[in-house]
């Protein structure tokens, strides 16, 4: 396997052979390693700040949820490492022309490159045309120059005009831009390299091949068989992520009016069933689809309106609870025009619905009123005043507006747990190297009292190895529920693939050999123990209706990682 | 002495028939011998994702009661009148 470079300052393009360090990983450690050694003042939007994309080891191969892609670069929104993970076809198209990772240097001041890599070459090209596009426009008009052969990453407005709410749009089996690497401000990191789409062609031939293909059919088998007899995964495949829902409302998690409570009213009209019956009553929508090659969970959906049009898809439980629940929203049809704008402009839906509770918390607009929050998203991606304020994310939100109320962690807005409903995840929040991220490490599907402290720093801990461990080998992190009580069953197929011994405890092993690189990026880049807590709200006001506050000390959650920092 | 009380199912009620049920119960009923009756009626596939096979519950559902997720020892607890039992099946997260 290879690694593509693409130098735009100097308008270069090479390949290196990949490390063979990284033969077993990829994904998150992979696009770390480009990071580490950057100076720690490095700005992210500076030409001199790489921006990466990464696949895991098994990417190519025939393994359900095997083609999940990393993008990696230092968060414009944080100032700390970021990794940001998504679905869709890049990773497999990667794998097959055989690059494991694509790194970009530099930057196009022209803002309108395209980056077209084919299997016998890689093309630089402008095309102002395309400069302020939504992505769904972009994707139309990339579809009728270049044809439909093609896989794309691609940014909105948002990126373009360096919001720090920005991701970045993958395209999914069907080729729209509905798979994202939303979090941590990418898109303006993508943006600030003048770069608006890189299309991957699907044309490449590269074929995996295991080193020992018996060993390796059987494992797989073996690792689909324990996907497919779990009870929970036919659930998340039926009723999407939005079946999370209901549980965390009554957990007393769900986030409402802006964090200030923990139950919303309206909840049985945004969870997993109502979806369900709205879509399968339409038509023209589907409850289950697959974003990737491969994927025998399917959890992904497609949410059409009244008429039967599709209006977008997937609607996730991360949306739903920061465009819904959150904004005192009960009504599916507005989350998915919500989401829809978010997708176009290529905005992160969780930061943008934090900053919309904050907004609302200042009196900018009513809980409740989805045209003007639709309104406020418009904004952003017009790049007026407001829009910018709004588009910067929670935290700058917060302070620009005075709103003392403001869900972040390491300036990143949290993601649709309460951290004093389901404590685990907010230790999540609180130490992750990403800031308060749902893909670092969530808790709530393990069955233990989530209002209460006891165990849930050892939980957090557990599930962030083992999240960082699955990021590193390209592995969707649904497969968990299934998949996490058998590391053995992950690994089985890494060393069929690879001619490897490693033990069981290699995801754990690899689990922390990436937090504690982040770890290394973020104390370089000025991040201390001191960082690692939540703000002050969450110790101190009781979250209704069970009167709960974040209980764990900054001195337990600052400690977390002692051993992790010490190695690094 | 009878009491009454509503059990609601959430994504479990393709198992169950029915998204609730009110049940009477005698006086002194333990939430455990509730769940054991549950299982009674809706047939050993509610019983293997309710108890884990050392018999612990919740090991593919959720069960809360009066608000609080159900754990050993708690099955000990008598149930009172107007209790509100509530089972979700366990989400992988979102
Ligand atoms: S489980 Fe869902 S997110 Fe994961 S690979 Fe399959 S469709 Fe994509």
């Amino acid at each position: 396997m290879k690694i593509l470079q693409i130098d735009l300052d100097q308008g270069e393009v090479k390949e290196e052979k990949l490390a063979a360090e990284f033969k077993t990983s990829g994904g998150r450690l992979l696009t770390l390693s480009f990071l580490l050694d950057l100076p720690g003042d490095l700005d992210p939007l500076s030409s001199e700040a790489p921006l990466i994309f990464a696949t895991g080891p098994l990417a190519g191969s025939g393994v359900t949820c095997s083609h999940r892609l990393s993008a990696g670069g230092k968060s414009p929104l944080t100032g700390g490492i970021k990794e940001s993970n998504s679905g869709g076809m890049v990773a497999y198209h990667l794998a097959r022309l055989g690059y494991r990772a694509l790194l970009i240097k530099g930057a196009n001041q022209d803002g309108d490159m395209v980056i077209r890599v084919e299997p016998e070459k890689v093309h630089l090209e402008r095309r102002e045309k395309y400069r302020e596009l939504g992505n769904y426009d972009l994707l139309e008009e990339i579809r009728k120059e270049y044809g439909a052969d093609y896989s794309v990453i691609s940014i909105g407005p948002a990126g373009e005009n360096g919001l720090l709410s920005s991701g970045i749009a993958i395209t999914d089996p069907l080729g729209l831009p509905n798979r994202f690497a939303a979090r941590g401000g990418l898109g303006a990191v993508m943006g600030s390299k003048g770069v608006k789409a890189i299309l991957i062609s699907a044309k490449g031939k590269q074929r995996f091949e295991p080193q020992s293909k018996g060993e390796f059919q059987s494992a797989q088998k073996e690792f689909n068989r324990i996907v497919r007899e779990n009870p929970r995964i036919e659930v998340l495949q039926k009723y999407g992520t939005a079946s999370t829902v209901s549980m965390v409302n009554q957990l007393g998690a769900l986030p409402t009016r802006n964090f200030s409570q923990g139950t919303f009213a309206g909840a049985e009209k945004i969870d997993g069933e109502h979806m369900y019956k709205l879509i399968t009553q339409r038509g023209g929508g589907t409850p289950t689809e697959s974003c990737m090659p491969g994927c025998i969970i399917q959890c992904s959906n497609v949410f059409p309106g009244p008429d039967g049009k599709r209006i977008v898809g997937p609607i996730e439980y991360e949306t739903l609870g920061l465009l819904g629940s959150n904004l005192d929203i009960d009504c599916l049809d507005t989350i998915a025009h919500l989401n829809y704008l978010c997708n176009d402009l290529g905005l992160d839906t969780i930061e943008v619905g934090c900053s919309l509770g904050v907004a609302t918390e200042a009196g900018l607009v009513s809980y409740g009123d989805g045209k003007a929050y639709g309104e406020l998203i418009e904004e952003m991606g017009k790049n007026t005043v407001l829009g910018r304020v709004l588009g910067q994310g929670a935290f700058l939100a917060g302070q620009v507006l005075g709103v003392k109320r403001v869900p972040v962690a390491k300036r990143q807005g949290i993601s649709a747990y309460d951290p004093r409903g389901v404590k685990g995840t907010g230790v999540t929040y609180a130490t992750s190297p990403m800031g308060a991220d749902h893909t670092a490490g969530l808790t709530v599907f393990a069955p233990v009292e989530h209002g209460k402290k006891d165990g849930q720093l050892e939980l957090s801990r557990r599930m962030q190895l083992v999240r960082a461990a699955y990021d590193a080998l390209g592995l969707c992190a649904f497969l968990l529920g299934a998949t996490g009580p058998h590391p053995d069953k992950a690994v089985a197929l890494i060393n069929a693939a690879y001619g490897k011994e490693h033990g069981a405890d290699y995801l754990e092993k690899l689990g922390a050999q990436v937090i504690a690189g982040e770890l290394k990026f973020n104390e370089k880049a000025g991040f201390t123990p001191a960082n690692d807590c939540l703000p002050e709200f969450f110790y101190k006001e009781k979250l209704p209706p069970y009167d709960l506050t974040f209980d764990l000390s900054r001195e337990e959650t600052g400690s977390l990682f002692e051993d992790l920092r010490k190695d690094s | 002495m009878k009491i009454n009380v509503r059990i609601k199912y959430f994504l479990v009620h393709e198992i169950t028939g029915k998204k609730s049920e009110d049940i009477e119960l005698e006086a002194g009923t333990t939430l455990g011998e509730l769940l054991q009756e549950l299982v009674k009626r809706h047939g050993k596939e509610l019983g293997k994702l309710m108890f884990s096979p050392d018999g612990k519950p919740g090991n593919h559902l959720r069960i809360f009661f009066n608000g609080r997720m159900v754990d050993e020892e708690m099955l000990e607890q008598e149930i009172e009148e107007d209790s509100e039992v509530n089972i979700f099946m366990a989400i992988i997260g979102g």
